[in-house]
């Protein structure tokens, strides 16, 4: 008998899953510590760092969720609504969740089980299938859970100390937490490997449905929340019918079993003793408990279920999907035919031939890679959703300033988006040059024009694409033109500043090794720039702000005949350079980091 | 112990590899040879499973690599053009993942070990993280890893692209030395006088054709030729240029 029939049939009998399990397992322990290892030892300033903003951000979001929960329990409309409220809140963030954790799962494990160099390094050894999906599906929700993490504890454990919740709580809510990412993200791996698998020829073109499907069913359920709300100021009565239109949130698994579960959990009582007595004696005691265990029981259950049906695809089909994948050509493009680039370029027509000609490059790079652009579709129809809510909002019958503040709080949204999009599809810009760094260095251009034109490429989509929406939202509000230069001002300084950002740190933070994009922006570089853009971001909206502040205070002082508005002009010109500096510094010191690394990189 | 019979494969509407049939005895150190873009590590793909023929049959030491595709790959090892490291690996907590995945006794894995970090002189550096390791430094490792189960089939593509005189001769002399050892091993390689220097048996692929197959002399006879290797390799390929054409 030979030794790959021992391995398989009596010397190993049996022992060749569990082993692989645990081998794979030591693997992703070991890569994590060494990783860990590795930057405690020669990168402690970014260890800290990484440590030092966790903390004020986690703390940040605390307090925010500890004031939001309070409002809501001051909220009093009829009785007290608070906790069905909560509930609601809870029901629409986990489907949200589960909406982003399925899309974000299936586009990154398409990436970590096809096109990463370890699972081609894997399939050709005697890994099996299942346990090879089982590593990366790991991996996977190791980068797509961390986000939720982040938000997710800091709004549980609010939610906690405002109910007065036990220590029963806080020790098995993180378990909700972790059995609830199992469901979407099986689901997510499940139609990635069914896509693969049975669509080979018309990949592209389901992807495209489905991502159209998903924007229209959005759409269509915004805009049936909103029909109806037009003429109500925001009143109980409105409240009421957004509670009514959000209600189906809150009853859709696996949301309803983290709602109806984390809301029995938090009225169990710590008491153990009283807890064991109350099993053989008063069982009402008992039920907040088992109520709880019940619907934790079910996320896991189906959850579990779910990974279980994933690994069993995985083990059928995984090495015939890969083949496939590896066996695609992508097939022979004609040159120049593509009417984007021609509008790419003409976008572009105020730069240089050679900026032109590196947009263009990166441009065809990322239309030809379906799980950038998907992603893409998905953020711009989340755009399109609240674009087009904006003029059913209830700002019928508000004041003009009133509708300004809203007109404000849409450039805030806009810049959040925007922060998000940089930090996703433009700091990996530089990273993703990768192997091919060599080519670029060696051209008889300077290394900086690369950057710049990155930074043309970036600048150019995000300032368009935002300022659009932020006008479009602007005339919708019927706001005045100083008011509307005021926030096209803003937005604009915003975005060039967010883009600026992400290709400087972009630069700066370079991340070479990493082929996969999703990482690279979920990674140690991706997360600092998305800090440094949301705080940004605040930043520019709270300079904005001042303005709007600063022009109806004169028009205001004006018309009571106090002050002559032209008094005000110098504080508004103020408050323009200060926006101007705020974009100037965001500009200069990234763009200044990342010239100086790419100046020095060797290749 | 390497049977190909019949085995096509094609991308889209491209054909990469038609029709090829090879036979490759236990203890044979057979190159295999071809332009580039002819179908070289298309075939080798197949040989260790990643990618599945479009006909024909494959079998690695009697196992068909598409029914038993997991007991061909326990007896094959693989050393790729581009071979893969985990970076934030060491190079023994890698061959320690290699041990646990050929299903190796512990023990007598860690011996093996030892004795692969003396063999490939691995000893200043392997207790590093192998995002620090050169070109020929990787190579080693990835060698030393491949051998550590002791495989029947060794299939290696490209072993020589970027190594330095020195490691070359090591990896010569390590071929030269499985192959002593009973071990088959199938190789693809552009440098020709390697090729000629170490191989038992040739073959020749061109636009995914085998045209030609043998030792050296019959491979001259084929061509009418009695040249190096590389006037043979060029005959042999510009006569099935002449013939596709």
């Amino acid at each position: 008998m030979s030794s790959a029939d021992m391995a398989f049939t009596d010397g190993f009998s049996g022992s060749v899953v569990p082993r692989q399990r645990i081998m794979f397992r030591t693997l992703g322990q070991r890569l994590l510590l060494n990783s860990l290892r590795l930057m405690a030892r020669k990168q402690r300033l970014r260890l800290g760092l990484i440590a030092a903003l966790g903390i004020i951000i986690w703390s940040g979001l605390l307090y925010l969720f500890l004031e939001g929960f309070h409002f809501l329990r001051g909220f009093d409309f009829s009785g007290n609504v608070s906790l069905g409220v909560t509930e609601l809140i809870f029901g629409l963030f986990f489907v949200s969740v589960t909406g982003l954790t399925l899309f974000s799962t299936g586009l990154m494990i398409y990436g970590n089980l096809f096109s990463s160099p370890e699972t081609a390094f894997l399939l050709a050894s005697p890994a099996r299938a299942d346990q090879v999906f089982a590593h990366k599906y790991r991996e996977t929700l190791f980068f797509t859970g961390w986000s939720f993490f982040l938000l997710g504890t800091p709004m549980l454990i609010a939610f906690g100390i405002l109910y007065e919740a036990s220590w029963i709580y806080y020790v098995i809510m993180p378990f909700y937490l972790v059995g609830f990412l199992l469901l979407p993200s099986a689901i997510g791996a499940m139609a990635c490997m069914l896509i693969v698998t049975f669509l080979t020829r018309n990949r592209r073109a389901v992807l495209i449905a489905v991502v159209g499907i998903v924007v229209i069913a959005a759409s269509t359920w915004v805009i049936s929340l909103l029909q109806g709300m037009q003429k109500d100021r925001v009143s109980p009565q409105w409240i009421e019918k957004l509670i009514e239109h959000i209600k189906p949130t809150k009853n859709s698994p696996p949301a309803s079993w983290m709602t109806e579960g984390l809301v029995a959990l938090v009225r169990v009582k710590g008491d153990v003793s009283l807890i064991w007595k109350s099993a053989f004696t008063d069982k009402e005691e008992l039920a907040p408990l088992l109520d709880a265990l019940y619907y934790l029981g079910l996320v896991w259950a189906y959850g579990l279920v779910a990974y279980l049906i994933a690994s069993l695809m995985a083990t059928v089909w995984y090495r015939d999907a890969y083949d496939m994948v590896m066996s695609e050509t992508g097939g022979r493009r004609k040159f120049g035919a593509s009417w984007t680039d021609r509008f790419v370029t003409g976008l572009l027509s105020w730069s240089d031939i050679r900026t032109r000609t590196f947009v263009l490059k990166d441009w065809r790079t990322f239309r030809r890679d379906v799980s950038q652009w998907a992603q893409v579709v998905i953020l711009g129809g989340i755009m399109f959703l609240y674009c087009i809510s904006i003029p059913s909002l209830p700002h019928g019958q508000y004041a003009e300033r009133e509708r300004a503040l809203i007109g404000l709080l849409n450039v805030a949204v806009t810049g959040l988006m925007m922060a998000t999009f940089t930090s996703r599809f433009v700091f990996p810009l530089m990273s993703m040059e990768g192997r091919n760094f060599w080519i670029l260095s060696l051209l008889p251009i300077k290394r900086d024009r690369l950057l710049t034109s990155k930074l043309a490429y970036a600048a150019t989509f995000t300032t368009l694409i935002s300022t659009t929406l932020v006008l479009l939202s602007e005339l919708a509000l019927r706001l005045p033109w100083p008011i509307v230069v005021t926030h096209l001002v803003g937005m604009a300084t915003l975005t060039i500043g967010l883009s600026s950002l992400a290709v400087g740190l972009g630069a700066y933070l370079v991340n070479l090794k990493e082929t996969n994009p999703s990482k690279i922006a979920t990674g140690f570089g991706g997360t600092i720039n998305l800090l440094c853009s949301l705080g940004y971001a605040i930043l520019v909206v709270i300079a904005t702000s001042i303005a709007g502040f600063i022009y109806y205070s004169g028009a205001y002082l004006s018309e009571q005949g106090l002050v002559s508005f032209n008094k005000f002009l110098p504080w508004l010109g103020l408050t323009f350079l200060l926006l101007f500096i705020l974009g100037g510094t965001a500009i200069a010191i990234p763009m200044r980091l990342g010239r100086r690394a790419f100046r020095t990189m060797e290749f | 112990m390497i049977e190909l019979i019949n085995v096509s494969k094609a991308y889209g509407s491209k054909e990469a590899v038609r029709g090829i049939s090879l036979e490759v005895k236990k203890g044979e150190l057979f190159t295999f040879l071809g332009p580039n873009g002819a179908g070289k590590t298309t075939t080798i793909k197949m040989l260790c499973g990643l990618l599945k023929p479009t006909g024909g049959t494959l079998k690695v030491g009697g196992y068909d690599i598409q029914t038993q595709g997991d007991q061909a790959r326990q007896i094959l090892s693989y050393v790729p053009d581009l071979p893969y490291l985990y970076e934030k690996l060491t190079g023994r907590e890698f061959m320690q993942f290699i041990i646990t995945m050929y299903g190796m006794d512990p023990q007598a894995g860690w011996q093996r070990m030892e004795e692969m970090i003396d063999l490939f002189e691995l000893e200043d550096f392997v207790d590093d993280l192998s995002e620090s390791y050169s070109h020929g430094m990787r190579q080693r490792t990835v060698f030393a890893s491949a051998l550590l189960h002791q495989p029947e089939v060794l299939i290696v593509d490209e072993p020589m692209v970027g190594l330095d005189p020195k490691n070359q001769r090591l990896v010569k002399d390590l071929l030269r030395d499985q192959v002593k050892k009973g071990v088959t091993v199938f190789m693809s390689i552009h440098t020709l006088d390697i090729a000629q220097e170490l191989a038992t048996r040739i073959a020749i692929i061109n636009h995914g054709r085998i045209v030609g197959q043998g030792t050296l002399d019959e491979l001259r006879n084929k061509a009418e030729h009695g040249g190096q290797l590389e006037d043979v390799f060029l005959k042999l390929t510009q006569d099935s240029e002449a013939v596709a054409a």
